[in-house]
């Protein structure tokens, strides 16, 4: 560990190498690889957390011996999270420039914003109220500046012709909002994979890290998705470069204590970052299958290992880059269950929900198109609209690829000009009602909603037990001691009680939850069988006021049929509550 | 109750196909079959108080309307029984939930206690104005079955999952 003293040289070297990256890709990628090999063997030199150094100190003085597993690899088994690497962004904010570590003062400024977040998400907890949501709890602040320890800038190295093309066609729900196909959304947000180097990088979440070994293998266990990196360790040869995966293909060697993991053979579907990693850029940066990842797990003591990664790819980026990081032994982390868009729902309701947007975006522009065409002279603003949404469009579809046709059906979202307007229509006098005073004092009144509602089950259970008993008396059964005009006369003038209670307090949850009702297809199949129903009840009242000695087979049926209805009325008004407009 | 029951319950495939698919409809049927009790059985307390149906008598009414109660009853445990088991702890520690079991023991027990012991005089007053002590039952049962479909709704708007 003596290469301590190394490290304003180490600060120094990479400065010299980027100059030569932009006189001579070629040439500058060749010392990138060798660079990629050297370079870890300062490591430790530039860790950059407080402890690590501290610990690197004590190293010195002490002569921590790297611990063996009975079979005599170096033992680097454990838990690593590195949850407290959180607040270490990948790429380094530019007013840092070069520098690999914060000062005194900028690190006190640092912890002292880590801790008001805290107390910001202390405070919703303890008003029990849901903002933010306690994602995350920055409890360290380590003093480095940026995961990216090269180029010295910190930043992501530029990316090629080629790798920007690949990028533009690459989606996630970071970056958008319009989903067309699965096309549209990257491995994370499809549960498939974080990919590679991002799977090693701190995230918001499931930052479970663990390292299990065994003769001839180490395997480096990932919370997130819950992937198991397999590394065989020593001459076991590269698969062979036509087998592509997402994660690549490891092949791990030691050097010294060291673990050095090479892993190729990527499949170049996967975004080399991941919005979410603080100081990750927002939109997904394209891969290839030419990619090249070289890890280094090096041990520091008992509780601090050294990770640093370089990753190259021709295809895709002008320059290769290291990221550096200290982890640190938790072993009483244990990994959550990882659980990912249950049901596989998450994609296709982004899809519909899209689409349906697309729909109602489309009619509203169309009426605005109709009435500027109304308003002034013909052929002016409408169509330069419709020939910009034409070119947006196809612009949209020529972005997809092949995974896009099956699900992409554009065509279905096209509107149908009258029945749209019909609904815009509703859609805004729902608005308007909902935004009313009187329904907003019953919305606003916790008891109002409930009670109007066991009114109406009150009435709906007494007057379905009304019209039952007039139809079986119809029928000639049920109380048929009484004449059938006798009981129509007294059940009648009950029921119509009934439905006006029914119909007020119906208008009331109407006017309390308009947009519950007035849009929803479920309400007026409700409303169409009411009409029916009050139809064969009035013509059943009819016949029994006549007082016929046997009924027909007629008005048996429609006895029969008119408690159908009144069922049929309950459960569509049952269902409004579940058929979501 | 162990909770252990309780979700065991309901992660029977019979508790998961209803919570996850059938919990609509057969929400729809045990509002149908509870409409039809509460309606036939305010139709008999309204005899039984001497508000409706006095040309009839009380034993005539309630002979031809409970049937059609019991088989709505049964009908409604079924699904009662059947939404329960969808969301077992959710029901179990929702209070309005118990409020309406504990209600619903307290109209059969009002039954009970009506049909064991005022019922038995029924031939002095079937065919005109039931005692006192048979009104009192009636109201009783209308205020526990209001209670029974007040709470019962209740249970819609606070239950967790």
């Amino acid at each position: 560990m003596t290469q301590l003293c190394k490290v304003p040289a180490a600060g120094q070297r990479p400065a010299a190498r980027a100059t030569a990256a932009v006189r001579h890709p070629l040439k500058s990628l060749i010392v990138m690889t060798i660079a990629a090999v050297i370079l870890p063997a300062f490591a430790g030199a530039t860790d950059t957390s407080p402890t690590a150094s501290h610990a690197a100190d004590h190293t010195l003085k002490k002569k921590w011996k790297q611990p063996r597993t009975a079979w005599g690899d170096p033992d680097l088994q454990g838990m690593w999270p590195v949850a407290h690497l959180m607040t270490v962004p990948l790429q380094r904010p530019e007013k840092y420039g070069e520098r690999l570590q914060f000062t005194p003062e900028e690190l006190a400024e640092q912890r002292k914003a880590a801790e008001a977040q805290n107390k910001r998400y202390k405070d919703e907890e303890t008003q029990h109220r849901l903002g933010m949501g306690h994602w995350m709890e920055e409890t360290d602040v380590p003093v480095q500046t940026s995961l990216i320890v090269d180029p010295p800038n910190g930043q992501l190295p530029a990316q090629t012709a080629q790798g920007k093309e690949m990028s533009a066609k690459m989606g996630s729900d970071w970056n958008r909002e319009v989903f067309d196909s699965v096309a549209d959304f990257d491995a994370w947000d499809r549960c498939i994979t974080r990919g590679l180097p991002a799977s090693m990088f701190p995230f918001p979440y499931n930052n479970g890290i663990q390292i299990l070994q065994a003769p001839g293998y180490v395997v480096i266990n990932l919370e997130m998705i819950h992937e198991a990196r397999i590394v065989p360790l020593g001459k076991m040869p590269a698969l062979e470069g036509a087998v592509k995966q997402w994660m690549g293909s490891s092949r791990g060697h030691w050097e010294g204590n060291a673990l050095v993991v090479e892993t190729t053979n990527f499949n170049g579907q996967a975004s080399m970052t991941s919005f979410p990693t603080r100081g990750s850029p927002k939109d997904p940066r394209a891969t290839s299958t030419e990619m090249k990842l070289v890890e280094r797990f090096e041990r520091t003591d008992d509780d601090h290992l050294t990770y640093t990664v370089t990753v190259t790819d021709p295809v895709t980026q002008v320059a290769s880059w290291t990221a550096r990081a200290p982890w640190r032994r938790d072993d009483s982390y244990t990994f959550y269950e990882y659980a990912c868009h249950e049901d596989n729902e998450a994609i296709r309701n982004y899809i519909v929900t899209s689409r349906a947007r697309r729909a109602k975006e489309a009619a509203v522009k169309e009426a605005a198109a109709k009435e500027a065409s109304a308003k002034e002279a013909p052929g002016k603003g409408p169509a330069a609209k419709d020939a910009s949404a034409k070119d947006a469009s196809a612009k949209d579809a020529s972005a997809k690829d092949a995974l896009a046709k099956g699900l992409a059906t554009k065509e279905s979202a096209a509107p149908k000009p009258l029945s749209r307007r019909r609904k815009m229509n509703l859609v805004s006098f729902s608005r308007w009602l909902e935004a009313t005073r009187f329904s907003q004092v019953i919305q606003t009144t916790s008891w109002a909603i409930p009670g109007i509602q066991v009114i109406h089950i009150l009435c709906l259970a007494t007057l379905f037990a009304l019209a039952l008993n007039l139809s079986l008396r119809v029928a000639g059964r049920g109380l048929a001691l009484e004449s059938s005009r006798s009981l129509a006369g007294r059940f009648v003038p009950a029921m119509g009680v009934c439905l006006i209670l029914l119909l007020v307090s119906g208008s009331l949850l109407i006017i309390a939850e308009p947009s519950r009702t007035i849009t929803n297809p479920m309400f007026y199949i409700k409303m169409s069988l009411l009409v029916v129903a009050i139809g064969l009840t009035l013509w059943l009242a009819g016949v029994a006021r006549r007082e016929p000695d046997k009924p027909t087979g007629l008005q048996v049926a429609v006895a029969v049929l008119c408690m159908l209805v009144w069922t049929g009325i309950i459960v569509a008004g049952r269902y409004i509550a579940y058929y979501i407009t | 109750m162990s909770t252990t029951f309780l979700e065991w319950l309901q992660g029977t495939p019979l508790a998961v196909s209803v919570a996850e698919e059938w919990f609509p409809l057969v929400e729809s049927v045990h509002v149908i079959t509870m409409a039809m009790v509460a309606g036939t059985i305010f139709l008999v307390d309204t005899r039984l108080i001497g508000l409706t149906s006095t040309r009839l008598p009380f034993s005539y009414v309630s002979e031809r309307l409970l049937p059609w109660t019991w088989v709505a009853f049964g009908c409604s445990v079924l699904t009662g029984t059947l939404m329960f088991m969808s969301n077992a702890t959710g029901y179990y520690d929702n209070t309005p939930f118990r409020v309406k079991m504990v209600l619903l023991l307290l109209a059969g027990l009002n039954m009970l206690y009506f049909q064991k012991v005022t019922f038995r005089s029924v031939a002095a007053w079937d065919a005109g104005r039931p005692p006192s002590k048979a009104r009192l039952a009636g109201v009783m049962s209308i205020g526990l079955w209001c209670g029974v479909i007040g709470f019962g709704r209740w249970i819609g708007f606070v239950i967790g999952k």
